[in-house]
């Protein structure tokens, strides 16, 4: 072999070796310099951990400082799988029945939970008493792998008495953590659910402590990067009197159980009792909005969402949905919404507020006859008395009338515009009907009412026996106009839209949207006991609109609803006998339902109608569904409650009329 | 003079009177930039291991560092003694080097030898220390073969190719059921670097690669292989796999990507102080001078790897004798092939393997011997001359 060879031989492995370097100095520039940044950003990431420790929640109060919701330090039992041995576990979990007072079984089964990781102290008992804490405590060497830990709860001290203006928290879902990314919820977070603790989320739960920390391959913190201070959530100061409420609920509660041993005294002729299954009770500040009180029957108590009982019956609608916010859900208002019809109907001059017509008992329409309930005439009678006697024959009148000129003025169905032929839909879109109120609280509707848009949209044409094809609920009928003049048909209000309705004539027309909280402050956390806490901002009244009630209109209306209690003829004079206080006017209402549903039982009505500036003004509403006349049921428990509010503490429980004899 | 001094026996050499002003001393023909550059990349390995080792050692932060300076010492004695022997005498131990490594490599097998993570590859010294002779059988191999090729310069028939083949199997097969697949990789390369030297033909060394493909299909086909160590060697073709090899790889490449161009600082890449690569202050040392050091200090390492691998084909060249050449041949082979298994393995490119970075890598034995290697390469570059 050559020397020229073996030069050869040694260039060739120099190439080699040449090229082996080239190629590692090609990837080293592609990994560094011209790319790789994916693959640096998962360094960074492997490094990188936020630890989000949620902060206090902030309680909730009522208008006097009382607390409905506040996060209470409880103690809970955990055990740690990884330290319980096999031979140990049967003895350890015995022990731990024992002391917590659980069954074995139970007990095993927490701890099998497979929600938590196999490294994850599995929580076994939340909330147990200091005895049995100090009973674990004095006997550790017996229960390897127990542990006890203070964890808070959300404790509900008033439980049921305000659950649907309060609500309750849950655990986040997958859909509301989406909805917040970015806002620091992880997924065993907790979340207001519903009522107040939805509705001021943000305020109450604060700013988590956010830490952003290195960590090594094990997961060890080795620094901490960057904190931000967690800070407890603020206090909600509803607008809420938990005086009131009590009082309103029972008086709820009292009619309901009185109805349902009261005869049915309705159309039907049919021997049974009120069922009564619901209802709902609101005490307004006619001139802030302000929910004073706030009650739905059936009702439920948040701890149970706490704790993680949930009864199956707050599902179940047989149960007459007790999650139900009643005040905010839609029903007919019956002889309540003439209210409504009075003020279209002086606002567009159909019939001057003393101009009379003669009430027989019933007014041909068209082809029908329509009658007031059980027939009563009522005579000669003008507005005020109409509304006092609640005459629907007038009301009916009125409701024909305005369809007239919604026909013959305006040019029918075919017409653009209708200023007179829609004067209560207009005047009750000027009260905030048919649009949800902005209470701020989740189930709020808008409630319905119904003009020629809408019979198109629901309406079908049928083909008569003679073969011809009706197509007339497809137009904005007479029935309709008068059904809607008495608060009937397609018509859907919620209690809430009425009650502001009737703050907002009470007032002199200033319409609020309802006022559920009225301050926002910090977080009682570190403030030693009787200091003030500050105030973070004030929650004012939200004017919706001011409409233009003109004394001509606002004082006919009010002569009539100031007869419906005080007047020996008035509808609910009954109820109101003895009532002394503040001058109180209001409106009953019963509420045809579909067949074989009971009526819809309603009054409505407020204190001070002279709007006294030294004295303060309420709307007071009551509703129970199936509860027959208003007058009978609705009315006495409104005035427990006027009761209360001008002052007397303890006024007599409600006594529901068996029949008062007065048909509204 | 060429001429004259190829005549001396080493013999005579040694015991003639030393002449300072001879042209030939040999000590006038150290070649510096290697020694410069070898020592260069073992500082490099020191900061290294002290900035991935560190925090491991919660009453000495230096203790790995110590324990490497030592191995540099004894390296550095290793290739003092290797370099002290002229090479023309380590030819005559060729057999004697052969025999010795397959005598530590089958003592190693047996009950003296101690296990660590499945691989029964080391000798448990007094004070904590570890010997690990496949380390030493590179040295030993590339001896023996250089000293049998220089035999049959030119006439290294298929038959003589065949005894070449056998005799490296031993020591290849003793590793192997160790198992070490690095060590075995490293072997292999070195014999085919000694073998394309000596003379191979073309022809040859096709029939060459065939056995060696050959070989992997039955060894991984034949089930010695354990199934990480195929996961090992796989996984840098399917990227997308998710083992503990995966785990590796996906973390040593973010430590070089973080470092981008100027490197995180000395002490500052969090992948390497997280501890988020395995066996980084060994095998995996790379990745620290990647994230820690950047692009610019990643290719310095590698320019400086680059000296180190031209000063040795240089000395190759002006070696006086075939068999120099032959051991110059083996030792850039290793050393070569050892950089880019190790390094390519780091970056994704080339398969999981336990061979050390040549003088970076925290460990004795490895070090002992790249140092005795390239002593063998000062020896034949000291006495080029002579």
């Amino acid at each position: 072999m050559s020397e020229a060879n073996s030069r050869t031989r040694l260039t060739i492995i120099g190439a080699v070796v040449l090229a082996l370097f080239a190629g590692l100095l090609t990837r080293l520039w592609f990994l560094q310099v011209a790319g790789g940044q994916d693959l640096a950003v998962q360094a960074q990431q492997n490094r990188d951990r936020t630890v989000i420790v949620p902060g206090v929640r902030g309680r909730i109060l009522d208008s006097k400082g009382r607390v409905l919701a506040e996060d209470k330090a409880v103690d809970s039992v955990t055990i740690d799988r990884a330290k319980l041995t096999v031979t140990d576990r049967v003895a350890v979990v015995d022990r731990l029945a024992l002391v917590l007072g659980m069954d074995p079984a139970d007990v095993e089964r927490a701890i099998n939970d497979p929600k938590y990781s196999p490294y994850q102290p599995v929580p076994v008992a939340v909330n147990i008493t200091f005895d049995r804490v100090l009973s674990l405590e004095e006997h550790r060497d017996q229960f390897p792998g127990v542990a006890v830990s203070r964890t808070t709860v959300r404790d509900y001290p008033y439980g049921a008495t305000a659950a649907h203006v309060v609500g309750y928290i849950g655990k986040i879902s997958a859909r509301e953590l989406r909805a917040r990314e970015g806002q620091g919820y992880s997924n065993d977070d907790v979340i207001g659910k519903s009522g107040a603790e939805e509705t001021f989320e943000s305020e109450l739960r604060g700013t988590p402590e956010n830490l952003r920390v290195e960590v090594d391959s094990r997961g060890k913190v080795t620094r901490t990067v960057e904190v931000r201070k967690p800070v407890a959530g603020h206090d909600i100061q509803l607008a809420l009197d938990m005086d009131a409420q009590q009082v309103a609920k029972d008086a709820l509660e009292q009619a309901i159980e009185g109805a349902r041993h009261t005869q049915y005294t309705g159309d039907t002729r049919t021997f049974q009792t009120l069922k009564a299954d619901g209802g709902a009770v609101l005490v307004l500040d006619a001139r802030t909005g302000s929910v004073v009180s706030l009650v739905s029957n059936p009702t439920f108590d948040p701890n149970d969402f706490v704790s993680g009982t949930v009864p199956d019956a707050l599902f179940d609608p047989a149960q007459n949905s007790p999650l139900l916010d009643r005040a905010l859900h839609g029903y007919a208002p019956g002889s309540t919404w003439k209210l409504i019809t009075a003020i279209a109907e002086l606002g567009v001059h159909v019939r001057d507020a003393g101009e009379s017509i003669y009430d027989d008992g019933c007014i041909p329409l068209g082809d029908e006859k329509r009658c007031n309930a059980r027939k009563q005439a009522n005579g000669w009678i003008n507005l005020p008395r109409a509304l006092t006697v609640s005459s629907d024959v007038y009301f009916y009148d009125i409701g024909n009338e305005i369809w007239k000129r919604y026909r013959n003025l305006e040019g029918g169905d075919s017409a653009k515009s209708h200023p007179e032929g829609y004067a209560i839909q207009d005047t009750a879109s000027l009260y905030g009907f048919g649009r949800p109120t902005g209470v701020g609280l989740t189930g709020d509707e808008k409630g319905r009412i119904p003009d020629l848009s809408f019979n198109l949209s629901r309406g079908q044409c049928v083909t008569l026996p003679s073969g011809q094809e009706d197509c007339s609920a497809r137009t904005w009928r007479r029935g309709d106009s008068a059904n809607l003049a008495v608060g009937q048909g397609d018509l859907l209000v919620t209690p809430l839209q009425l009650a502001s309705a009737y703050a907002a004539f009470a007032n002199g027309g200033t319409l609020y949207s309802p006022r559920l909280a009225t301050t926002v402050l910090e977080g009682d956390v570190g403030i030693a006991p009787g200091q003030k806490q500050q105030t973070i901002r004030t929650l004012e009244p939200q004017v919706v609109r001011t409409t233009d009630l003109a004394p001509d209109i606002r004082d006919p209306v009010l002569a009539g609803l100031l007869g419906v209690v005080n007047d020996p003829a008035g509808t609910a004079k009954p109820a109101f006998t003895g009532y002394q206080g503040v001058p109180f006017a209001g409106k009953t209402g019963t509420a045809q339902r579909e067949a074989g549903k009971q009526e819809t039982s309603w009054f409505v009505g407020f204190t001070n109608p002279d709007n006294d500036p030294s004295l303060p003004q309420y709307v007071v509403l009551a509703m129970v569904e199936e509860g027959g006349y208003g007058a009978d049921v609705a009315a006495p428990i409104v005035r427990r409650v006027v009761d209360f509010l001008n002052g007397n503490r303890n006024p007599p429980p409600v006594h529901v009329l068996g029949d008062s004899g007065r048909r509204d | 003079m060429v001429t004259l001094t190829r005549a001396r026996s080493p013999w005579r050499e040694r015991t003639s009177p030393r002449n300072r002003a001879d042209g030939a001393d040999p000590l006038r023909h150290v070649d510096l930039i290697l020694v410069s550059a070898v020592l260069a990349i073992c500082v490099v390995g020191l900061l290294m291991i002290y900035s991935t080792t560190h925090r491991r050692v919660p009453d000495d932060g230096l203790y790995f560092v110590k324990r490497q300076l030592l191995f540099v010492a004894l390296g550095i004695g290793a290739m003092v003694g290797v370099i002290a022997i002229d090479y023309r005498r380590l030819r005559d131990f060729s057999l004697f080097a052969y025999l010795t490594t397959v005598v530590i490599l089958v003592a190693v097998l047996a009950p003296i030898g101690s296990n660590v993570k499945g691989h029964q590859a080391w000798f448990q010294m007094p004070g904590g220390f570890t010997l690990q002779p496949s380390e030493f059988a590179k040295f030993g191999i590339i001896v023996a073969l250089a000293g049998y090729c220089n035999q049959y310069r030119g006439e290294l028939d298929a038959w003589r190719l065949t005894v070449v083949l056998m005799l490296a199997a031993v020591p290849l097969g003793l590793v192997l059921l160790q198992p070490d697949l690095g060590t075995v990789m490293v072997l292999g390369v070195i014999i085919v670097g000694l073998l394309a030297m000596a003379g191979v033909t073309g022809r040859q060394l096709v029939a060459l690669a065939l056995l060696a493909i050959t070989a992997v299909y039955a060894v991984v086909g034949l089930g010695m292989l354990k199934q990480y160590q195929i996961d090992r060697l796989t996984h840098f073709l399917d990227p997308q796999s998710a083992n503990s090899a995966a785990y590796n790889q996906d973390q040593s490449q973010q430590a070089i990507s973080h470092g981008r161009t100027f490197g995180q600082g000395f002490e500052q890449g969090s992948q390497t102080q997280g501890g988020f690569v395995p066996e980084q202050h060994t095998d995996f040392i790379f990745t620290a001078v990647g994230e820690e050091l950047g692009f610019v200090g990643a290719a310095l390492l590698l320019a400086l790897f680059g000296v180190v691998m031209w000063r040795i084909w240089t000395i190759a060249r002006l070696a006086r004798d075939f068999f120099g050449e032959l051991v110059c041949a083996g030792v850039l082979a290793m050393l070569a092939f050892q950089v880019f298994e190790n390094v390519g393995m780091t970056m994704g490119i080339m398969p999981i393997a336990g061979v050390p970075l040549p003088f970076v890598s925290y460990g004795g034995s490895s070090l002992i011997t790249c140092f005795a290697c390239v002593g063998l390469v000062l020896n034949v570059s000291m006495r080029r001359f002579r």
